[in-house]
């Protein structure tokens, strides 16, 4: 599935559909970074059409941040390449095209929120107004105050507006709510998604599988350094639609099982077979009708465990 | 500035945005940069308070003394104008590493790593703090020579001018010195190392004390040490005497070694970030 969600996204971004003058506001192709031997990412793929909403889920240490910084050339790729809008990373910053709101620090703690929009703004050739992009943020009532002052979610908001300021195409940002409550997460994505209505593309990384499900359109899932899986969020939703079936059955014919529809894995334990699926009717019925297996339990995956299953250390017969 | 119309934004034309002139400099910039600095308090006290303290202190109960045989009554220069001058450049030395060490802090801040979000070329920001320095260091040695000529400490106005400009100017050798501390080090201990080490050049270099009360061999070692040349020069400049002729080649050699190390510790910085 991972596959054809990929290949769709590409096609979307290529000429095929009458937008051939469009580029694409990411493409980044076999991005790989390596520390003192460790390879933070291997071979990473994405391509982001104008418009698009993507979640860049991952639990912590799976390479987010490391993409990321590669993505908007804060670090320079060991191998692979990245164009944001058909440009280099520094070129497409250097024109207000991409900006991004990082997880902490880049904040002067002694300057208002004012004089901190009124700097960043100063940098750019083209602005929308201070006040409009404090208003999108929703910290038009605290322009005055001192940044170091601003409780963490202010702070936050004022990243937001820093980087609305520009009006770029794309935002990228970095785990974004980190530290927040659940009321100021959710006031806070309702601001992006405000705000991503005019078509601005958006690309957060985060390692809640909320945040991907309810403000996503698209999400790439990774771990340890590598695309896992990468579909529309119906897409992922219907792969944690899955059920777990277990049965009894000495000497149990795996290859029958695998050839079922909708069969993703079968594994043999001892006396009990597990077949993984995406159809645990059909599953069963063939088990308890053409087997002798008996004893079926029938369990379903909720997101989270499909989330697991993706990109926990068992990763490995999930992507087969 | 200019404000693009709302079009949508899922379809741009990178064509139709550019990028700033200049770099990114902007007066914006520089003018909240100044402003972050005046707002730093031990930044004013070590730049402007503690230069004209201490002209009340020393240089005052001095005045009445020439330096020469002529009385300053008869138009003698003071014993007071040297140290005048010695505490403008003092502050101009302390505003301008100050100024260059500021890096540090924004560094451990993540400010450098927020501008590299930005169009802000790297090199125009470290204009914009040098830029700040010589403002900073030029209102030292102003404040400082207006308020020695208003306690009646003066000298021949063309003195005043050469070595006050000279003070001002070696505000960018000291950038230099902070920028590559502050590059080189986290910010706390940049400061802790700067902290002593500026009391310390300045007294070498005879800014605190007169060189020639010392003994001979401090007054050597001190013609290698950083402020020497500087001090020496604007010393001479405000008495209209000709300086040491190893001043000039003190100052340059200085000033070639800080800003090749400001250099050096800047390219590993924007490598690493």
């Amino acid at each position: 599935m991972s596959e054809t969600a990929t290949s769709t996204a590409r096609a979307a971004a290529g000429a095929g559909d009458g937008r051939a003058s469009v580029r694409p506001a990411i493409e980044a192709s076999g991005l790989t970074k390596t520390f003192r031997g460790f390879t933070a990412v291997d071979g990473v793929d994405i391509s982001v059409r104008q418009g698009e909403v993507v979640a860049f889920l991952g639990p912590n240490g799976a390479g987010k941040t490391s993409t990321i910084d590669m993505l908007l050339g804060l670090s320079q790729p060991d191998r692979g390449e990245v164009r944001l809008f058909g440009l280099t990373p520094r070129q497409a910053i250097g024109r207000g095209l991409v900006s991004a709101v990082m997880q902490t620090g880049g904040l002067l703690g002694d300057v208002t929120v004012r004089d901190t929009m009124k700097l960043t703004a100063s940098l750019f050739a083209q602005t929308t107004s201070i006040d409009a992009a404090l208003e999108r943020a929703g910290i038009a009532d605290i322009a005055d105050r001192k940044v170091s002052k601003c409780s963490g979610g202010q702070q936050q908001r004022l990243r937001f507006a820093m980087a609305l300021v520009s009006d770029p195409g794309l935002i990228v940002l970095d785990e974004p709510t980190t530290g927040m409550d659940v009321e100021g997460r959710h006031s806070f994505w309702q601001a992006i998604h405000a705000d991503a209505r005019r078509g601005r593309t958006v690309l957060f990384a985060t390692h809640y599988l909320e945040e991907a499900d309810q403000y996503a359109d698209r999400i790439i899932l990774i771990r340890k350094g590598r695309i896992v899986a990468d579909g529309t969020t119906a897409e992922i939703k219907a792969m944690a639609a899955g059920r777990t079936i277990e049965a009894e059955w000495p000497g149990a014919d795996r290859d029958a099982l695998a050839a079922l529809p909708g069969v993703e894995t079968v594994e043999v334990r001892g006396t009990r077979v597990v077949v993984r699926t995406s159809d645990s009717d059909a599953v069963a019925r063939h088990l308890l009708t053409q087997t002798p297996a008996h004893d079926v339990t029938i369990t379903s995956q909720n997101l989270e465990q499909a989330f697991l299953r993706l990109t926990g250390d068992d990763a490995e017969g999930a992507r087969a | 500035m200019s404000t693009p119309s709302l079009e949508r934004l899922d379809a741009i034309d990178p064509s139709s945005r550019r990028a700033p002139a200049l770099g990114g400099f902007s007066w914006t910039f520089l003018s909240v940069e100044l402003k972050r600095l005046f707002r730093n308090s031990s930044v004013v006290i070590f730049t402007l308070i503690f230069p004209i303290g201490m002209l009340f202190l020393v240089a005052l109960p001095n005045r009445g003394s020439s330096i020469s045989d002529v009385p300053v009554s008869a138009g003698g220069i003071s014993a007071a104008v040297p140290i005048m001058i010695s505490m403008a450049v003092y502050g101009a030395m302390v505003a301008s590493t100050m100024t260059g060490v500021s890096v540090a802090s924004e560094r451990a801040q993540g400010w450098s790593r927020q501008l590299r979000l930005t169009p802000l070329n790297p090199v125009v920001y470290i204009l914009v703090k040098i830029l700040c320095g010589l403002v900073l260091g030029g209102l030292a040695v102003i404040a400082t020579i207006a308020v020695g000529a208003a306690m009646g400490i003066t000298a021949p106005l063309g003195n005043l001018i050469g070595a006050g400009v000279l003070a001002w100017l070696s505000s960018l050798m000291m950038t230099s010195l902070g920028l590559a501390v502050g590059y080189a080090f986290p910010a706390q201990n940049a400061m802790r190392y700067l902290g002593p080490i500026l009391p310390v050049l300045s007294f070498m270099g005879g800014l605190f004390f007169p060189l020639y009360l010392m003994p001979e061999g401090v007054q050597i070692a001190a013609k290698f040490t950083p402020v020497w040349g500087i001090a020496n020069l604007s010393q001479s400049a405000v008495v209209g005497a000709a300086p040491d002729v190893w001043a000039a080649p003190n100052l340059l050699v200085w000033f070639v070694l800080f800003t090749a190390f400001a250099v050096l510790m800047f390219r590993r910085d924007t490598r690493r970030v």
